[in-house]
């Protein structure tokens, strides 16, 4: 058996696997992010202001950080001082409260008791389009179940309910009921299991049915960011009998743009506009990180997952071959790669280095029939930052040997 | 009296965010954790001063921030993602992914006094206060734990591999 000394020994051995971001030597965006404090609790007494703890905590830190979005300006004397329009509703209340105090705003809680706990923001005062300003103290209120209290009638189940269990499902990974009738919703056809992967991944944002004309009469609105409308990722609706339909519905125009230039560039046209660090990943696994020169370079793109496994492989060459038809859909096709798509479900590496989470991706899929058999299947996957700029690239294939026999 | 916060979080960070990490906590999230249990203490700082064991205290606020946010970010929860592979790694970074993954392996109470007792390096008397556990729980827990870890079966090739 161990000694204390020696699990001693092992348990500074594996601390010293942890990255810890040093304050003082920001990585890539950290530079220009603000510091921001995590939720707290709506119990506790005194409320700390989130911008006056950050920047305290700046301070005797000596960071030299920014405490304000656009802190690019260089100083927190430079701050905008206009009022600007930020709509919290719909977000879940960690996310709510984060994005508020990133923008400099004090948050109070309301946490009325209600049997339908929605778990995100129902109601924000003043409204977003009151417009808001730094310092401003905005009001969300999300309500929650009553403590000892069991629920046992909670009404007829509805869209907004369903949606969220729906999200619930998708991110809790087998932890969380699907809601009541969505698996005979998908086994009739009315539901796709690609929202699931869609929307299990981080930055959903959900909206009311009534804000998109894409969204049917009755639904609620699954979005991503802040333009409901334009990055709506799917819709599901519920009645008595539980989940109606769910759908995931076509990319939009302007993701579906940055994808296809990332298809010409494959196929020798000019190069996209990338961020600063480009991760490729294959499958699940981040392979390699490259600098936006370096993913200029075609044959930087070339990725090998495990040295003893079939490659290199790049997907840029696989997009340049492949002369079929293109679908650009925001998860894979899952007749040909089941359960469990091959590719990474959230950008994980990225979050780490503190580089944006507000993602949007986009996939490159050959349709079925297109292919000869799903062993041809492949996916890329393309990841855009908040400035839309291409900072990563995931290849997923179902059959490795395929691409290393047909080279 | 910033100033002696400001050398105690230039002094306790890293080590708090590590300490997060090995008590479960994943990555992404456990500077956020951190950050949140260093501004409970700024806010409390003359409790923190003047309680008579400043490592415990801490080391409870930071538990208790940890437990807080598992409660609350139901949603912050990912898959385990896949450790780097070993073969890429450099040796003494894949000894430590190796006991990262055993830890991971274990029950939350186990994971605790381990990182408690041998990573925060805390006697058994501090790893009581902050587990608000009697002492000779935390012995008889503590020896468990080192048992299970000791038969977990990548730690059992791990310490061969070092003794061969």
């Amino acid at each position: 058996m161990l000694t204390p000394d020696q699990a001693r020994s092992l348990l500074h051995q594996a601390g010293e696997t942890i990255k810890v971001h040093s304050p003082a030597a920001p990585v890539g965006r950290d530079a220009q992010r603000p510091v921001k404090l995590a939720p707290m609790e709506p119990d506790l007494p005194g409320w700390l202001v989130p911008a006056a703890a950050a920047a305290l905590l700046a301070a005797v830190l000596g960071l030299g950080f920014v405490l304000l979005p656009g802190g690019d300006e260089g100083s927190s004397s430079d701050v905008q001082s206009d009022r600007f329009n930020l709509d919290l509703v719909g977000l879940t209340l960690p996310d709510a409260v984060e994005t508020a105090q990133e923008a400099g705003l004090e948050v109070r809680l309301e946490r009325p008791s209600t049997c339908d706990d929605l778990g995100w923001v129902t109601e924000q005062r003043p409204a977003a389009e009151a417009g808001l300003m730094n310092g401003d103290t905005v009001t969300l209120v999300s309500p929650t179940a009553p403590p000892n209290v069991r629920c046992v009638a909670p009404g007829p189940p509805n869209s907004v309910a369903a949606a969220h269990s729906l999200v619930r499902y998708a991110r809790g990974a087998g932890r969380a009921e699907p809601p009541a009738g969505f698996w005979p919703c998908v086994s009739a056809g009315r539901c796709d299991r690609a929202l699931v992967e869609l929307i299990g991944r981080r930055g959903a944002k959900y909206v009311s049915a009534a804000d998109c004309s894409a969204v049917p009469p009755g639904a609620v609105g699954l979005s991503r960011v802040n333009a409901p409308c334009s990055w709506l990722l799917g819709y599901v609706a519920a009645d008595k009998s539980g989940v109606r339909v769910a759908r995931a519905l076509p990319i939009p125009a302007e993701p579906r743009r940055i994808a296809n230039s990332l298809r010409e560039f494959a196929r020798g046209g000019a190069p996209p506009r990338f961020a600063e660090k480009v991760d490729l990943y294959l499958g699940h696994v981040r392979t390699a990180s490259l600098t936006a020169a370096q993913a200029r370079d075609r044959a930087s793109w070339k990725q090998r997952q495990r040295g003893d496994e079939p490659g290199p492989f790049s997907a840029l060459d696989i997009l340049s071959r492949y002369g079929g038809q293109i679908d650009y859909r925001p998860a894979p096709d899952d007749r040909c790669f089941g359960d469990r798509p091959p590719l990474s479900r959230t950008l994980t590496d990225a979050e780490a280095d503190g580089r944006a989470v507000t993602l949007t991706s986009v996939l490159i899929d050959p349709p079925l029939g297109s292919t000869v058999n799903c062993r041809e299947a492949f996916a890329v996957e393309v990841w855009t930052d908040e400035d839309d700029r291409i900072m990563a690239v995931s290849l997923g294939f179902n059959d490795a040997h395929f691409y290393t026999d047909a080279k | 009296m910033y100033e002696d916060f400001a050398d105690f979080v230039a002094s306790q960070r890293p080590r708090m965010v590590r300490t997060t990490v090995l008590l479960g906590c994943p990555e992404a999230d456990a500077e956020d954790v951190v950050q949140t249990a260093l501004a409970r203490c700024l806010r409390g700082w003359p409790s923190v001063c003047n309680a008579e064991n400043r490592d415990a205290y801490v080391n409870r606020v930071l538990i208790n921030a940890l437990n807080n946010a598992r409660a609350r970010k139901w949603n912050g929860e990912l898959p385990t993602e896949v450790l780097p592979d070993r073969t890429t790694a450099p040796p003494a970074l894949a000894d430590g992914l190796v006991v990262r993954r055993a830890l991971a392996a274990m029950s939350t109470e186990h994971r605790e006094v381990l990182v408690l007792r041998f990573f925060a390096d805390l006697s058994e008397r501090q790893t009581a206060d902050v587990l608000a556990l009697p002492r000779g729980t935390v012995k008889s827990r503590t020896a468990r734990a080192l048992a299970a870890l000791s038969a977990h079966q990548d730690i059992v090739t791990l310490t061969s591999e070092r003794g061969a």
